[in-house]
């Protein structure tokens, strides 16, 4: 949950709107800007918030949010 | 402070990019430039982040994008689009990452001649840097390329290097280079390194349209030398080889006075009895001289209010000043209430240069020989404004400087200094249009219009090229586009000077009416009147005539001039 929340800020930053709520399920369908240029920004802001490195299999397979918190959860444990 | 401004942090500017530009966008008086950045990998965030920097600077870029990796075809081949979209600036993003064939300069190269033959305008090419894996072989080579480029650079005009080779180096190569950003996005650069990377580019660009700082405002205990000279005496402040603070405040001192050599005025602002802080300046081990600074200014008063007034003396907004100052205090102080004063947030000697140096604020693309010699005229000036206060009457302290001036059509060989002149002026400026050499190129050449530029040489000293008019003949009236005059010469009556020749040209050119505009911006009011006073009528808001069919008498009564025009206008 605290992943989720922290991503949640990310995407309040990056799409500059404080109204924004992610789940899980959440994908580029549902944000309008979520374009092939924010998902770089979007990875790119979740490594260093993180302190992770995605790896290039990682990123080819992220379908959604529920994908990223994933992906990050794995990252930390 | 903005977050954008140095020492800013890449992550943060790529995550509120979005706010940043909200913030920056409303700002007023915006330069708008056409920039057209063409792809050697992808573009993709950089158009975003530059645009950032640019807007911070005061600029609004319009952009063409160029196709991906395509920035040879999309020069070489015919291309309409980027023809329409006339660019002020055409930037050639290349890297490492193109340095797949041996002959990139040659490449290079053919692509410069092309832009300067269709397009004539500036040029910013990336340099290349360090092989990301450290072969000996290819970093060798790319030490060659890079010298190449910047031979060129130093042969050609209205071209400038944008050096990544140092960007990379100083951001860690091992960072610079991500192979993964490569891979999945076509990056040549990490993403991380975007902001880094634009802020560069943007400096460049500011400079090149004048937006650089011109003056330097210093404290002196603690920021010029280490302790309190009126506690320890000129004798006792830490400056010299005997201790590392007093090597640190000497460094601080020699970077300074370089500065003060490459034309950037100094002034000294300083909570101080007068005569005790220009006693320091006998210490032995002072790098700076006392006539090193053109403004010097101890006492009790506010500093935010002195800087004030020094802005005052040396005729140059705020905005135009850099203020260093170990006290935080003080800092704030002058922030709070001149916020367009740049001041840096740094405490400690050792941190001054590296700040000054980040942020750029005297980041020089290409020097004109007229920077150089800017303290000279600021001297000049400090001694005529002496003799000014022996007159009661103005019009007797004029005719006592015997001035001197040339007013003459655009030649090539002062084109540089008028482009500079035409990009920086605010204050005496009647549209802000501004223009790139290449553009001041062609207008000289061009029959349709009449150019002059004006120096004003007196007792005390020559100014150089001073003021640049452009006029365009349409049908039989000239539109006068344009207008501008240093500060270091208002008062002086040189604007009566210049129009009674620009008058005497359009009589021998049979010219039936003079169109003279006036866009007001927060900066220009100092020539709010001078259409008025010139004897143009008003017509709308913004527009203003001047008849010819009247008889017209010479305004200027202290300037001597060339009175024959003859010579050179058929």
């Amino acid at each position: 949950m605290d992943i989720l929340n922290k991503l949640q800020e990310v995407f309040r930053d990056i799409f500059d709107d404080e109204d924004i709520v992610i789940a899980r399920e959440t994908s580029s369908n549902d944000i309008e800007g979520w374009d092939s240029f924010a998902q770089v920004n979007i990875i790119a802001t979740c490594e260093s918030e993180f302190g992770i490195k995605f790896d290039l299999s990682d990123i080819k397979n992220l379908k959604n949010v529920g994908d990223i918190v994933e992906t990050i959860e794995r990252k930390l444990n | 402070m903005s977050i954008i401004n140095y020492p800013f942090d890449n992550g943060v500017i790529l995550k509120r990019k979005k706010a940043l530009k909200r913030q920056l966008i409303g700002q007023n008086d915006l330069l708008e430039k056409r920039v057209a950045v063409l792809s050697g990998s992808t573009i993709g965030d950089i158009k975003d982040v530059l645009e950032l920097f640019l807007l911070n600077y005061g600029i609004k870029p319009q952009f063409y994008i160029g196709q991906y990796c395509r920035f040879y075809e999309d020069i070489m081949f015919e291309n309409r689009d980027l023809a329409e979209f006339k660019p002020d600036i055409i930037h050639i993003h290349t890297s490492a990452r193109n340095l797949s064939d041996d002959s990139v300069f040659d490449k290079l190269q053919t692509v410069w001649a092309k832009i300067k033959e269709v397009y004539s305008c500036t040029v910013i090419q990336n340099n290349f840097e360090l092989s990301p894996f450290g072969c000996e072989s290819d970093n060798r080579e790319i030490n060659c390329l890079n010298m190449k480029i910047y031979e060129y650079a130093s042969e050609n005009k209205d071209f400038y290097v944008n050096d990544i080779q140092y960007l990379s180096a100083q951001f860690g190569l091992g960072r610079w280079f991500d192979e993964q950003d490569y891979f999945l996005y076509k990056y040549a650069q990490s993403v991380n390194a975007i902001p880094a990377l634009c802020s560069n580019t943007a400096k460049i660009i500011k400079s090149i349209y004048g937006k650089n700082q011109k003056c330097l405002v210093l404290d002196l205990d603690n920021t010029l030398w280490g302790g309190v000279v009126g506690e320890v005496g000129a004798m006792g402040i830490e400056l010299g080889m005997e201790s590392a603070v007093g090597e640190a405040y000497m460094a601080f001192q020699k970077y300074v006075k370089a500065l003060h050599d490459k034309g950037i005025v100094l002034a000294v602002c300083s909570k101080n009895d007068a005569h005790l802080a220009k006693e320091a300046f006998n210490n032995p081990n002072m790098v700076l001289r006392l006539d090193d600074i053109t403004v010097f200014c101890a006492n009790w008063d506010s500093k935010a209010g002195n800087i004030a007034k020094i802005a005052g003396q040396l005729n140059i907004l705020p905005e135009s000043m850099v203020f260093i100052d170990d006290n935080p205090a003080e800092r704030e102080l002058v922030r709070r209430a001149l916020p367009e004063v740049k001041v840096p947030e740094v405490n400690n000697v050792v941190d001054f240069i590296r700040h000054i140096e980040g942020a750029g604020y005297f980041y020089a693309a290409g020097n004109t020989g007229d920077d150089m010699k800017r303290n000279e005229y600021y001297a000049a000036d400090a001694k005529r404004n002496e003799a000014k206060n022996t007159f009661v009457d103005y019009g007797e302290y004029l005719n006592s400087l015997q001035m001197k001036s040339e007013i003459r059509p655009f030649v090539s060989e002062h084109l540089d200094r008028i482009t500079q002149l035409i990009n920086k002026t605010n204050q005496f400026n009647l549209t802000t249009k501004r223009y790139s050499l290449s553009e001041i190129e062609k207008i000289t050449e061009d029959a349709n219009y009449i150019t002059l530029y004006a120096t004003l040489d007196d007792k005390f000293g020559s100014n150089g090229i001073v003021s640049a008019l452009i006029g365009e003949l349409v049908e039989n009236d000239l539109h006068i586009r344009l207008w501008v005059m240093s500060c270091r010469v208002f008062k002086r009556e040189l604007e009566f000077a210049i129009f009674d020749h620009l008058v005497m040209i359009c009589m021998r050119k049979n010219i039936k009416k003079l169109v003279g505009y006036y866009f007001t911006t927060e900066k220009n009011g100092y020539v709010a009147n001078l259409m008025d006073d010139l004897g143009f009528l008003r017509i709308s808001n913004e527009i203003w005539e001047f008849d010819m069919s009247a008889e017209y008498r010479c305004k200027n009564e202290y300037i001597e001039t060339e009175k024959d025009v003859g010579q050179w206008i058929f």
